[in-house]
Parts: C-alpha cells; structure tokens; sequence
C-alpha cells in the first residue's frame, strides 16, 4: 500500500477488452488510460455500450468468457491486476477493491440472511472468528444507517427496501476497510429521494473514512455532485477526463458538451433541447477515425480518418485535463450549443376540457388466484381471514385541456402508471369519472368504448415491449388505420411512410421488424403507431426513461414537434423531474395514491410548496457543479399502499408536520392564493410551507 | 404467519383437485364396456339373475347416486369390495402399497443420488467434454421406456449369471438381506430411467442460477469459486429441482404398473392391471384413486418443502 | 387480411432466416432433425412403396425361426420365422403415425385451454388449470391404460388416449407462454387501440407462443413413443399383426434367453427415435426459448 500522496491509487493503462460473438469481436474497452488519486471520487460517465461497466469489471477481473482482457494493465498498490493469479485476485476482491453492484434488488442472494453475507465476506478476508465477524458486520451496518442492526442482520434481503438493500450492498463494500470502492451505478435503480440519501452517504463514507470511489455512473447530475474528476466514456474509449468543474465549464470533447446540453436542467427556461443525431456506433463496425465524427457538429474531414484520436492535454490547460479530439485546443464549448430552429413555440392555450377525471380511484386484491387476496392474520380473538387490497389509486382529480401536456410526477409505487391505465379504461376504475370529450368513459360499455379508443392512444416506457416481434413495422403502424377505417390499401402505405419519415426514420422501414432498430428508433415507431391512428390524446408513460440522454433529447424534440402540428394533448408520466418540467405546461404531484399539489409547472416548481414537492426537488441532483444540491432527506420510506396511513398520506415523513391533524384529517385539495389553477392537499398554511426546512435534520 | 397462509392456500387447491380427481376417476371406470355382472356370473347366466346382480352390485342406480355412494364410502374408508375376489379393496390396496412405495422410494432414491451431483457438475462445466458425457449419458437414460430397462437389467444380469433374484418380491420384515436382492434390479431399472430427467432439470436450473446477478456479486466478493456454487447457486436451485423430484415419483408409479409386471412384483401396479383386465370397477377406481392421490400428496410436500426453503414465501414480508 | 398486400419480400423472410441459420449451428438439433427426418424418409417410402422392404412383416415361416443375426435377416428372426428387419422397419411407420398424430390433436386441444387460460386469467384460468393438474395427477400411462381399456384397444383409440393424456401438458406450456406474452406491452397497445379479443389471441398472443409449443411438441412425441412401446407391450396398444415395436418386445420377451434379437432391435429402435426427437426438442429449445419455460 502505498502512502506517498503522490502516487497514484490506481493506474490504468491501455485496458483493451474484447468479446467474441458469433458475429465478430467487439472491443468494449478500447486502449483505455486513467489514473485515481487516494481519497480521490472519480466518475466514469457515459451512455449505455460506452464500456464504463465493462471497464469496472476488468479491473477486478470480472471479466469471464467469451471476454477476456486482451492487453493493458491495471497498477493497483504495487501490482499488476492482469497479472495476478486467480487466488491472488480473490484477495484482492472484496478486501481491497470492492464492488458495489447496480441492482439492489438482484445483487443480494434471496436465500441467506443479509448477515451471512456481509459475514462471509469478512470471514473469508480477515482472520476474526464467527462471532467479531459477526460484531463487524453490526458496525458496517450501523455505518450505513440501517436501523436496529443487531435483530436485522438476521433477516432475509427481500424484507428490506430497495434503499435499506443497496446500503447493505454499500456495507458489504466497507466491512474490510477496502482502499478502492468501484461503485457501479449504485443509484440508478432507486427513486430520486432514495437517490439522494444514497448519495450523501457516500460523501459522509468517503470524508469518514478517506476510501478512494470510482463512480460508475451515466447520470451527470450525479456526477456533478458527488464527483472531484471525471472521465466521458463513448464507443469504448475514454473520450475526455479532468476535474468536474473544468469539464462543466469548458468541455473539451464535442460529446461532452451535447451530453451536457442534453439534460433538461430544472429551473432552466423551456427551450428545445440539443440533440445529436443518430446514435452511438455498432461495437462490431467502428468506423475509421475518430468514433464520434459522424455525429460531431464540429467534424472536419480530418476526423474521418487516422484512427482514434489519442487523449492528450490541449495546448493551453494542465496536465491531468485531456481530451480525444484533434481539435480541442482550437473550440470553445463553453457555452451550450444553441440548437438551430429557435425557441419552442409557445403555442396557445386552448381553454377546451379535453379530459376531465375526478375521485378516480383503483384498488387491486393482492396475491393472485382464487385464495390470492386472502391472508390469514393473528387478531384479539385468534386468527381471522380477510381480503386485502392494493390502494394504488385512492381519489385522484385532474383536468386536461385540448393541446396541452400535462405531467403526472411522483416515485415509483405512487400510482401514476395506474392512472394513466385507468383513464384509457385499461384498467377497470374501482370507483370514480372521466370524461372525454364530453363522453362518460366510465358508464360506458365496452363497444361503445372501443369506438373511441382512436382518440385516445399510449407510448410505453419499454419499446422493445410495445412492438410485435412478429409483425413489421408496416404492419403494426398500419394496422390501427385498417381498424379505425381510415385508410387500406395504397393510401395506408402512403400514410405509413409519411409517418415514418414524420418521426425521424426512412420509408423503406416499414419492411423491417423491430428488432433490427435501436431502442431510440423503436420507440419512434411506437410514436407512429399511436399517430397512425390520429388520436387527440397521447398517454406518454415514461417513454423516455430506458433511453439514453442523447436520445432521450431526441424524442423529447419529436414528442414537442408533433404535438404542435397536430395540436394534440400529453399526459406525459415519468418519474424524472427534470423531463416532466421541460415538457409539461401543467403538472401534477403523486403521493401514494393521490395528488398532493397540481397547477402550472411554474406554479408547482417554482417556488415549490408542498413539502414533498419541496424535498422531491431538492434531491433532484443538477448536472451543474457550481449548484450545489440543499437535500432535504426524508424519514423512512414511502408505506405501503396495502396499509396506507390514515389522514394525510405524506405524514408518516413530512418534514414539517404540524402534529395530529396530519394524523387523522385528510387534507382536501386547496386553492392557494388568488390562482384557480393552483391546487394543494395540505394542512400548512401558504406561509407555512414558504419556510425553509431545516437541512441539519437527516433522515434513516 | 405467511407460511401458514401459504400453505391454507396450497391446500385450498389441494383439495378443489382431489375433487376433480374423483370425478375424473369415477367417470372414466364406469364408461367401462362389458357388463360387469356378466363376466362374475360367466356367459351362460340368464337374463334374470344378471339383473339380481346387478341390484346388488348397486349398478343399476343412477351414476351419481352410485358417485355419492362412493364417495361417502371413502371417507370412511371403504373403497367397496372387489368383484372378482369378493375381499374389500382397501384391504388389498393396504396390502399391496407399501411394496409399490418402496420400490418408488428406493428408485427415486437412487436417481436422485445420480443425477443432483451429475446435473451440478454438467451446469459448472457447461459446454466442455465432461458436460457433453453428463448430458449424453442422461439421454440415454430417457431413451427407453421403464419397463425396457427393467428388460435391459434382467438380460444383464441372466447373462452374467448374476445371481440376483430377478422375479418376486420378499418382505423386509421377514427376510431384509432377501428383500434387498429383490428389490436391486428393478429399482435400479427405474432409477436409471428416472435419473435422466432430474440430472437435466438440476443442470438447467444450476445454470439459470450461475447466470444471477448475486453470484457475480459473491465473486466479486472474493469468494472461492467452491463457496459460490455450494452455497450461494445449489440453495437457489434446489428449490425448483425439489418440485421436480415429486414430479418424478409420480412417473415412478407410472413405471411401475409396467415394471411390476416384468419382475413379478406383487404391488399396486399389477393390481391395477388385473383390475383393468376383469373389469372389476371398484378395484380398478380404488388403485386408481390411491395412486392419484400419492401424487397429490407428493406434491403438496414439494410445496411445503418449497415453501420452506425459500424465505420469500416462509417469512413474507415487504417485496 | 393486410398481410398478403406486401407479399413476401426480402425483408419479411427475416425472421426465418434468423431461425435457420442458427438452428444450422445447433449441434443437437441439426443431429435430431436428421434422425427425424430418416425416420419420416423410411416411413413414407416403405408405405408408398411396400415392396421395398425385403420380407412381407406378416408371412410366417415356422423353419426358419429364431435365427440369429445373418446376410438374409440381418436383425434375425422371431419365433414364428417373420423376418424382424421388415418387421421393424414398418414399425417406424405406426411409431411416426402414432407420435405425430396423438400429439397433433394434443396440441390443438392444448394450445387452446392453455391460451385462453392465459389470457383471460383469473376464474377462467382457475377452473380450466384445476381440470389440467387434476388430469396431470394420474400418471400418464395409468391414465392411458384406463382410457384404452375404457374403449377397445386399437390403434385409433391408441392415438385419442395418447392425445387425452398429453393435453395437459402442452396445455400449461401454452398457458405460460401466453402470460408471459400478455406482459408485454404490444398486448396492452393492441387493447388500447380497440382489438377484439379475438384478434389479440390469434394474431398477437398466439404467434409469439410458437416456440416454446414446437419444443414440447417434440419432446411429447419422443414421450408418445415411449408410451405407445409401453401399452403394446401389456398388449394394450397396438394389436397384431400391425408391427408396433412395443408389441414386437411383448412377444419376444419370453423368448430373451433363446432369442435376445427379437426384443434388442426393437428397443434399439425405440431408443433412436425416442433420442431423435429429444435432440430436436432440446436444439430447438436453445435457438428458440433459452428462457426454458418448458417441463420435461
């Protein structure tokens, strides 16, 4: 172990691995070069197949067959990784690297107590007997703040939550005082407010215990936040690397730069987001030349060829700031790039109810099958058999006007997918109205609202999903037009091609299936398939988040471009505040089950009200350096919707909850101030929730 | 508590099976042409006396009241009397039983002894040459009906003038070193059958688990390849594997109406057999019943061991 | 409808190119189809052509009995001198009819049940699974021996019992492949966009069940074969003087110390063809579903 301050923790050199496919090799990381400092977080960031995991993965020599490291080396305390044994690494492992994995909820092995496997790995490391193991393995958890650790360290993973799961991966990773955590995206599969109590965390760890970081991670925000240097990754190289706050100001690297501009900031104006075009190169097929070149707005010819530029400090910045570009002494990205058509028009608000829905509400039975909802429970008088329920949408009222998107914003679990699937009648409402364009959907049977199912369509979350693998995509656009009666034969294959085109893809796809597109394309056609139709009303259920940033832009753009042609209207779900305060002009807040505040999106965010509002925001983590995030950490977890609370849902971990009231009065939706359209569920007064909450109060 | 839920639920559909199960039972034997009161009183019997019969065989009620008839009889434990041997069949049955079962147990036995250490080896050393003989050598294992093999093992053994009896049966009370040499052959005629398919369910199942997220987790944890395959992937897969056993006992019984009937073994199989020749229906409905309801009992021990071992359902709790 | 519009194109052959090429590459499944394929090739030859085979199956010829393995009778004879290569040989043909047929009806039945099971869960799944497992409890060959004896032992009633018998389990595979389909969210576009239930089953849920369903079938009809072997032997099966394989080990059974030819070719037959439709299951099975939804 080294302690000269100087020498670098770790030293990557060159990292080539490969993978062999049947339809060739794929270079996942391509000659890839960095260095980590002790005590030093460093972030990889990237789009999905850009080679961050992978990378992570060949340090510790994950890495199994059909991919193998293939050249480079890997310094770490003296040695060479790639040159260790196999039992050597297995010391290494879990001792002085440790991982902590993406997914909480599959990391943790379903089977063994949570304490078996923090126990195991200190056991197999140190030479302590079962019960100091054991005693470590309390004082890791009480580190990573899981509550009364000495009665759960026996308890089974699938009884914690996501949250509790990924701090126990996190205790896993300190329980023998490793010099290197290799954290691969540890956020990424939690909530935001989760997000942000994982996240501060992690800073207390590293200031507590000097443990060096490297952050896998493609969310810039959270780089922003939690990172002293970076490293963009793209097509397998290492594309540019420097300190956070150098990177944001200035990025070096064209891809840096539309990476940053991609992201709606919040609080930022609604301005139509940058989007590169196309998407990252096949893996199998790069190109000669620079990989990004055939994206790159500053490309010149002499991009095109000579290979891979090499990652060298530009002329007038410090050594550890360098970049792949032959020309990233002469550009100046430090400003976002200005996208070419101007400013979204802003279109008029029609003030025409298109859909209008009120005490909407959907309970599930639990458990599945005849004797699914049934549970046997221990009561005063013995054991008692009853039925129970799902509450996951419990009185819900909202508006939709003709040409306007309005937002549905909450965690997951708060009921907003049942929403939307309740209103399009998906889902039978167990109690509630809607009405659409007059018509009463829910006193409607079935034929007469299959007649209007044109009107009103949906883009899924998953794209691969919402296409027929069977059918090509003529088929599954064309369709709809077939049984809506509005167009067959030469028409319908006129109108299929021009929507092709419409949304971004060429005539000739519609011969193809779906799964020879990228997930960004499939999702276009799943757009024009809902198009096809000629619907007033589109649910978009978080139909960009399993897309990357770049592309996430791009459909983002589409979505704007055709709702102002053909004048239609968005209830646009998602979890990610961000997008929802881009693209809506209205929005609405979810807490398990119901809407706690509604109005403009300026009216909602800023400044926010509603204290779960205000902590929603507050964790959000801004792609921007200089804007430190002021998290407000709740109490606990959300409840759940099984045995919501009674009163207000919010009380069990609202940071400025007044006392009883909270606990038995449900708070009805309010006007704040003079603003029609301004609505919130609370009991504190306008003034109240103006006050700012008191950030030294942390929460489990 | 979750695990008493469970198991009431498992039960509940338990018990809605055994339902259908009678029904299936009871209607199947009496579509059975020929006249049963014809073949006890043999051809020459007259008009009037098949039908004295017929009364009291009770076979001249309508089919549901004899359904009923039945069924009530059961639950007391009387599955009616036998028609060609004029004993109570529960008695036969109760007699005859225990030889099937330990046949099926100590065939199950050793296919399980086989094929759960050749299915893990085959899913750790996937794809190389010891895999491909594991494989291969379980194909053939399913390659020839139960009764081949037990064919197959007679030959062997007649030709190698093996000694071992390969006919009859002995009763471990009376003579346990006899019952032993009766019962190698045929069970091992079965195991070897029966191995097939649980070595390849292990296999798969062994390889969904080495492809789980935690086993990359336990590695990068340092672990010894050993501990991450003993005990983080075999406690997963054996859960499914467990289902698969009671699967295969119940197959066992199928086997072993045949298997009876190549080594002389005077268990549930052959009475079956008999039954089903003399058209004697409450004889055939109680075998029939009797061995339906080993699979169902076998079954819902495989769901109660499942349960058990995995602390999802044992435990419950938030997911 | 629409489909036939486009015609077949280039592109539309895609997916049938993907599954070719890999299904070539599959070691297990190319072995299969050809077992398969020989197997269907004798059958059909020798039906068209029945003099192909050297010896009528049925003619007797008391001399010339249990004899052994030669260059006239290569697989020998049996104990009434019929010569057991043609006997065995016009075997794969009952075998190939037995197997195909029974499973055939097997999957129309099942394939129906386990959709609709699938698709429209809750009671209707319920009661039609109940029905299924309570079938599924007798073990296969008691519930086949049962319904053959129910209704006179021939070679049609053969087939309807084999077909009964393996409903149940072609049905919960069909029924598993639907609910997974129905999770996808092609599924709920399809509703959303006003589908009858009606089109969804047939042309969204029930195309993308094929795979898993041309696994099972194939290793049911290895299962069938087995099967089938069983009950001839108890001389429930097939009857003579049709030569079924299972009925040729029945009547050489008695004769294995003198004769063990008569019962080895047979089973020799039987384990080829029964490993021949595995190997195809279990290759189709790796290009089609590595999931592995299916039971054994």
């Amino acid at each position: 172990m080294s302690t000269n301050e100087s020498e670098p923790l770790l030293s990557v050199e060159s990292l080539r691995t490969q993978f062999r496919t049947e339809n060739g090799t794929v270079t996942a990381v391509d000659d890839v070069s960095f260095t980590l400092k002790s005590g030093e977080v460093m972030g990889i960031v990237g789009e999905s197949g850009a080679g961050k995991s992978v990378t992570a993965k060949s340090i510790m020599r994950l890495i199994q067959s059909p991919g193998e490291i293939v050249s480079g080396s890997v310094m770490f305390g003296g040695r060479d990784l790639t040159e260790l044994s196999d039992a050597e690494m297995r010391e290494v492992r879990g001792n002085q690297i440790t991982l902590i994995p993406q997914d909480p909820m599959t990391s943790l092995n379903p089977v063994l107590t949570v304490g078996e496997q923090i126990v195991e790995t200190i056991e197999c490391h140190q030479d302590v007997n079962r019960k100091e193991a054991r005693k470590i393995a309390i004082e890791a958890m009480k580190e990573v703040e899981i509550p009364a650790p000495e009665s759960r360290i026996d308890e089974y993973p699938h009884e914690f939550s996501g949250g509790m799961r990924q701090r126990i991966l996190i205790a896993i990773g300190l329980a023998c005082e490793p010099e290197l955590i290799i954290a691969d995206e540890p956020t990424t599969a939690l909530d935001v407010t989760t997000q942000a109590k994982i996240l501060e965390l992690l800073n207390d760890l590293r200031k507590d215990h000097g443990v060096s970081i490297l952050m896998i991670t493609h969310n810039l925000g959270v780089v922003a936040q939690t990172c002293d240097r970076v490293g963009v990754m793209y097509a397998g190289n290492l594309i540019e690397t420097g300190s956070v706050s150098a990177i944001f100001n200035r990025p070096r690297h064209p891809y840096t730069r539309a990476l940053i501009d991609a992201i709606p900031e919040v609080g930022s104006d609604h301005d139509r987001l940058y989007a590169l075009e196309g998407s990252m190169p096949d893996l199998k097929n790069l190109p000669d030349g620079c990989n990004f070149a055939d994206r790159c707005p500053h490309a010149v010819e002499a991009c095109q060829t000579g290979g891979d530029p090499p990652l060298e400090s530009p002329e007038d910045a410090p050594e550890e700031r360098l970049a792949a570009c032959i020309r990233k002494t002469e550009l100046d990205l430090s400003t976002p790039t200005i996208p070419e058509s101007t400013k979204r028009q802003k279109k008029e608000p029609i003030e025409e109810t298109l859909l209008e829905v009120s005490g909407l509400k959907k309970h599930f039975s639990s458990g599945n099958g005849l004797f699914g909802n049934l549970s046997v429970t221990r009561t005063d008088g013995g054991l008692s058999l009853e039925r129970r329920y799902v509450k996951a949408v419990d009185g819900v009222d909202f508006t939709i006007n003709r040409g306007e998107t309005v937002g549905l914003v909450g965690e997951s679990g708060c009921g907003k997918s049942t929403v939307a699937r309740t209103v399009l009648q998906l889902l039978e409402p167990t109690a509630g109205e809607v009405y659409f364009d007059g018509h009463p959907l829910h006193s409607l049977d079935d034929n007469e609202i299959r007649s209007l199912r044109q009107e009103m369509q949906i883009v899924f979350q998953d794209p691969k999903s919402s296409l027929n693998p069977r059918k090509t995509v003529g088929q599954i656009i064309g369709r709809g037009m077939e049984k809506h009666d509005i167009a067959t034969g030469q028409e319908k294959r006129k109108r299929i091609e021009e929507l092709l085109e419409r949304v971004g893809l060429q005539s000739t796809d519609l011969e193809k299936y779906p799964h020879q597109f990228s997930g960004g394309q499939q999702q276009r056609i799943a757009i024009a398939s809902a198009l096809a139709v000629e619907p007033k009303l589109i649910v978009c259920d978080e139909p960009v988040s399993a897309l990357d940033v770049s592309v996430q832009a791009q459909i983002l753009n589409l979505l704007d471009d055709i709702q102002a042609e053909f004048g239609l209207s968005y209830l646009f779900i998602s979890h990610n505040i961000s997008v929802v305060q881009h693209i809506c002009d209205r929005v609405a807040v979810m807490y398990l089950g119901e809407i706690v505040e509604f109005g403009t999106v300026n009216q909602v965010f800023d400044p926010p009200y509603h204290p779960y509002t205000e902590s929603l925001l507050s964790s959000v983590p801004h792609a921007d350096p200089n804007r430190r995030s002021n998290r407000i950490l709740l109490d606990g977890t959300v409840p759940s919707p099984l045995n919501p609370p009674n009163g207000c849902s919010f009380h069990t971990r609202c940071p400025k909850k007044i006392g009883e009231q909270c606990e038995k009065q449900v708070p009805g939706a309010e006007q704040v101030g003079s603003n029609k359209t301004h609505q919130i569920a609370c009991h504190l007064s306008e003034a109240e929730m103006s006050e700012p909450v008191d950030h030294q109060e942390k929460g489990t | 508590m979750a695990f008493a839920s469970y198991l009431i639920k498992r039960a509940g559909f338990t018990a809605i099976t055994l339902f259908l199960v009678t029904l299936i039972t009871f209607g199947l034997t009496n579509i059975l042409p020929g006249n049963v009161a014809l073949l006890i009183l043999g051809p020459n019997a007259n008009e009037v006396s098949i039908a004295q019969m017929e009364a009291q065989l009770g076979l001249n009620q309508p089919l549901y009241i004899q359904y009923v008839d039945w069924i009530v009889g059961l639950a007391q434990g009387d599955m009616g009397t036998s028609l060609r041997y004029n004993v109570p069949v529960a008695e036969e049955i109760a007699v005859r039983l225990p030889r099937s079962l330990l046949l099926a147990v100590s065939a199950t036995v050793i296919s399980v002894a086989l094929s759960i250490p050749l299915g893990v080896l085959a899913a750790v050393k996937k794809n190389t040459v010891t895999d491909l003989t594991a494989s291969m050598l379980a194909f053939i294992g399913l390659s020839l009906p139960i009764f081949l093999w037990g064919l197959v093992f007679i030959y062997l053994f007649a030709l190698s003038q093996g000694g071992l009896p390969t006919r009859g049966y002995v009763s471990p009370m009376v003579d346990p070193v006899e019952a032993v040499r009766h019962l190698i052959l045929p069970a091992t005629a079965m195991g070897v059958a029966l191995t097939a398919y649980i070595m390849r369910m292990t296999r798969s199942s062994m390889i969904d688990e080495l492809s789980e997220d935690y086993i990359e987790f336990a590695r990068s944890k340092g672990l010894s390849e050993r501990a991450v395959v003993l005990r983080h992937a075999l406690k997963n897969a054996a859960i499914p594997v467990i289902t698969v056993i009671a699967f295969q006992f119940s197959y066992a019984f199928g086997g072993i109406v045949v298997l009876e009937q190549v080594f002389s073994w005077p268990g549930i199989g052959r009475l079956t057999l008999t039954a089903i020749e003399n058209r004697d229906i409450p004889l055939l409905q109680g075998c029939i019943l009797v061995i339906a309801l080993i699979y169902m009992i076998s079954n819902f021990l495989a769901d109660t061991l499942y349960g058990y071992f995995d602390p999802r359902i044992r435990y419950g709790g938030s997911d | 409808m629409s489909i036939g519009y486009f015609g077949l194109s280039g592109e539309r052959k895609s997916h049938y190119a993907r599954f070719i090429r890999q299904f070539r590459r599959n070691q297990k499944a190319m072995i299969g189809l050809g077992i398969v394929v020989s197997l269907f090739v004798i059958a059909i030859v020798t039906y068209f052509i029945p003099d192909i085979v050297p010896y009528d199956p049925t003619a007797t010829n008391v001399q010339n009995r249990e004899v052994g393995p030669s260059l006239e009778h290569p697989m020998g004879t049996d104990n009434i001198g019929r010569d057991i290569f043609s006997r065995v040989v016009l075997g794969t043909q009952i075998s190939l009819y037995v197997g195909f047929t029974s499973i055939s009806a097997a999957m129309v039945m099942g394939t129906t049940i386990g959709i609709v099971a699938g698709y429209y869960q809750g009671m209707i799944d319920e009661s039609l699974m109940r029905a299924m497992d309570a079938m599924m409890s007798f073990p296969p060959i008691l519930l086949a021996l049962t319904i053959v004896a129910v209704m006179e032992p021939n070679l049609n009633n053969v087939i309807i019992a084999l077909a009964l018998v393996y409903t149940p389990f072609i049905a919960r595979v069909a029924r598993s492949a639907a609910i997974s389909v129905r999770n996808e969210s092609y599924i709920e576009a399809a509703i959303a966009r006003g589908e009858s239930d009606r089109y969804i089953i047939f042309r969204e849920v029930l195309p993308n069940c094929v795979g898993p369903l041309l696994v099972q079938g194939s290793i049911n009809i290895a299962f069938t074969m087995l099967l089938e072997a069983s009950l001839s032997f108890l001389g429930l099966g097939v009857q003579p003087p049709d030569p079924s394989w299972g009925l040729m080990i029945n009547s050489g059974w008695s004769y294995m110390g003198d004769a063990p030819w008569m019962v080895f070719f047979p089973a020799l037959a039987i384990a080829i063809a029964v490993i021949g439709f595995n190997l195809l299951g279990d290759g189709l099975r790796d290009v089609l579903d590595p999931k592995g939804e299916i039971i054994e």
